[in-house]
């Protein structure tokens, strides 16, 4: 953040008036700093107030490998991992969670077909979101997704559209003291299979002589598993993030200053997705090795307020 | 930061700051601007931005509370970060044919140095991207790895250590077609394929004791050439000790 005056030149008549102006620009900016002044979607240590304070902090580190089999899909209309409805013929459709208008339910469809956790972080203690946004949630998180191929990791297959989606999911209470699952949308991430086959070219590439890919075949681009992708995310989780009315205590309209949120902690939900009807045949598989996921709770307030008026300053 | 009152600021100007054809005088002025001043009405000097607030800036009894802390005494950080491609021949760069913790090299841009005031909870985050002309499924990948307090080419052999984040990879990039013909022929028509080009978006979090620490991202591959992308290599750092010795 810079601020910016015109400062006083070597030789400047320097009158009282403009003297004034220039101080007074300076008042006003410290007074009124706007946000565009603030780096943009960029994490930095200026958009945490100077006063920031980490409550609690916690971080869970998994590096076995996590595999994801969608199996179930030898024939169009079959069910797949990742969407909640039982017939997957539209090509479009992404995956979906519940857009459940209950108060006590999970937010989105687990198991298979469903999201499947792939980590999962549980905090040492509870933390209560408040209405005033006056805390939050600092959640970084990351998947290396290692592998993405046909179930078979045959690489002579044709390599259909194949899809790897990640999503945040904070573990919150609702009003009678149930968890229930509600996954952040704005953290969702995908990644898409990779293949051998330079499909970039015209079919009628004379290096390609034969199988998938040759000549005149129509092009289909053969399997290659490993993908090697990262899918990270860093997001700050507010009492207003949390669109659910799954929390402890009030009403989701509410306007109480004192309504909270309890959230127990944050997951990693993965699913598959296999786009292309001709090639759901061979079923999609994941892997996903290493997952990072960390959580820390700010409050932007000293921890200790009563210790306040013993600090002498400077 | 409090509301600063802000005040008369012609009091910088009078008398010995301007000459007799009002010419200004910049050292003086400047002076005047921020002068150390923690009491009395003085010239209204900025020097409140810097956290020397005078008597006029507080309301009287009213305390000094967690508002009135200089900025970034609970929260600071640091960033470094390279501009261009970092190029590499592998075999002039790494030596050894393994891939142990001894042979990776900091990646240049990506290595930071800081100081904790205080025992802090530190968290980096870093983006690095880059390509290898590594071939398809030769299994001798690029790999990365955060290291923390540890230039690891430098010191003593770390065989075994892993990284705490684990490893990472710039996947293989450089496809020779498959089908038939010979080996020969299909290596002639090897190419590149950008869009394997990969991305490390990574973070962690520890805490660490005050004073001085580095942490950076260390690669190593056995052959050929790859090339980093260096965006950023990020360091935030919150307190974890009362602030002013309380």
């Amino acid at each position: 953040m810079a601020i910016k005056w015109n400062p006083i030149l070597e030789g400047e008549e320097l009158h009282a008036d403009r003297v004034q102006d220039i101080g007074q620009a300076v008042v006003d900016q410290i007074n009124a700093v706007g946000s565009n002044q603030i780096a943009e979607s960029g994490l930095n240590w200026e958009n945490f107030q100077s006063d920031a304070v980490v409550i609690q902090w916690n971080q869970n580190i998994e590096t076995g490998t996590r595999t994801l089999n969608a199996d179930t899909a030898a024939a169009s209309g079959s069910a797949w991992m990742g969407n909640p409805f039982t017939n997957e013929v539209d090509d479009a459709r992404d995956p979906e969670w519940d857009l459940s208008t209950t108060p006590t339910g999970n937010q989105l469809t687990i198991g298979s077909p469903g999201w499947q956790r792939i980590h999962n972080l549980t905090l040492d203690s509870a933390a209560d979101l408040k209405s005033d946004n006056s805390n939050s949630l600092l959640v970084l998180g990351e998947s290396y997704a290692f592998l993405l191929s046909n179930l078979a990791e045959d690489t002579t297959e044709p390599t259909p559209h194949h899809l790897l989606f990640t999503v945040v999911v904070v573990k919150a209470i609702n009003a009678v003291g149930t968890e229930v699952l509600v996954p952040l949308p704005t953290t969702l991430r995908w990644v898409g299979a990779d293949t051998n086959t330079n499909n970039s070219l015209p079919t009628a590439s004379g290096w390609v002589a034969t199988g998938y890919g040759a000549t005149g075949s129509g092009s289909y681009a053969s399997q290659k598993n490993w993908i090697r992708k990262n899918m990270p995310f860093r997001t700050l989780i507010t009492y207003g993030d949390i669109h659910a009315k799954t929390f402890d205590g009030n009403a989701e309209d509410s306007t109480d200053n004192n309504d909270i949120k309890r959230v127990l902690g944050v997951s990693i939900y993965a699913c598959l997705k296999n786009c292309s009807k001709t090639w759901r045949g061979f079923g999609t598989k994941a892997e996903i090795r290493e997952r990072v996921l960390t959580a820390i709770e700010f409050r932007a307030k000293v921890a200790s307020l009563t210790k306040e008026t013993a600090i002498s300053y400077p | 930061m409090p509301t600063y009152s802000g005040g008369n600021h012609q009091d910088w100007s009078t008398s010995s700051v301007r000459d007799g054809a009002e010419v200004s005088d910049p050292d003086t002025y400047m002076g005047r601007m921020y002068a150390p001043q923690t009491g009395g009405t003085g010239y209204n000097s900025f020097e409140a931005i810097n956290g020397q607030l005078q008597n006029d800036d507080l309301i009287v009894a009213t305390p000094i509370i967690y508002r009135h802390l200089q900025r970034n005494s609970l929260c600071n950080g640091k960033m470094v970060g390279l501009t261009g491609n970092g190029d590499y021949r592998a075999d002039c760069f790494w030596s050894e044919s393994t891939g142990d913790g001894k042979n990776y090299r900091l990646i240049p841009g990506t290595g930071i140095n800081f100081h904790l005031p205080s025992d802090s909870l530190v968290i980096f985050t870093w983006m690095i991207g880059g390509a290898t002309s590594i071939r398809f499924d030769e299994n001798r990948t690029c790999r990365m790895q955060l290291v923390i307090d540890d230039w690891r080419d430098t010191e003593a052999p770390t065989t075994g250590v892993v990284a705490p984040t684990g490893r990472r990879h710039l996947v293989d990039g450089v496809h020779a077609p498959a089908g038939s013909g010979t080996s020969s022929t299909r290596d002639s028509a090897r190419i590149r394929r950008p869009h394997r080009d990969r991305v490390w978006a990574g973070h962690y979090g520890v805490e660490l004791s005050a004073g001085w620490h580095k942490a950076g991202i260390a690669a190593y591959q056995r052959d050929r050439t790859l090339k980093f992308r260096v965006r950023n290599m990020k360091a935030i750092w919150f307190s974890k000790s009362p602030p002013l010795g309380e």
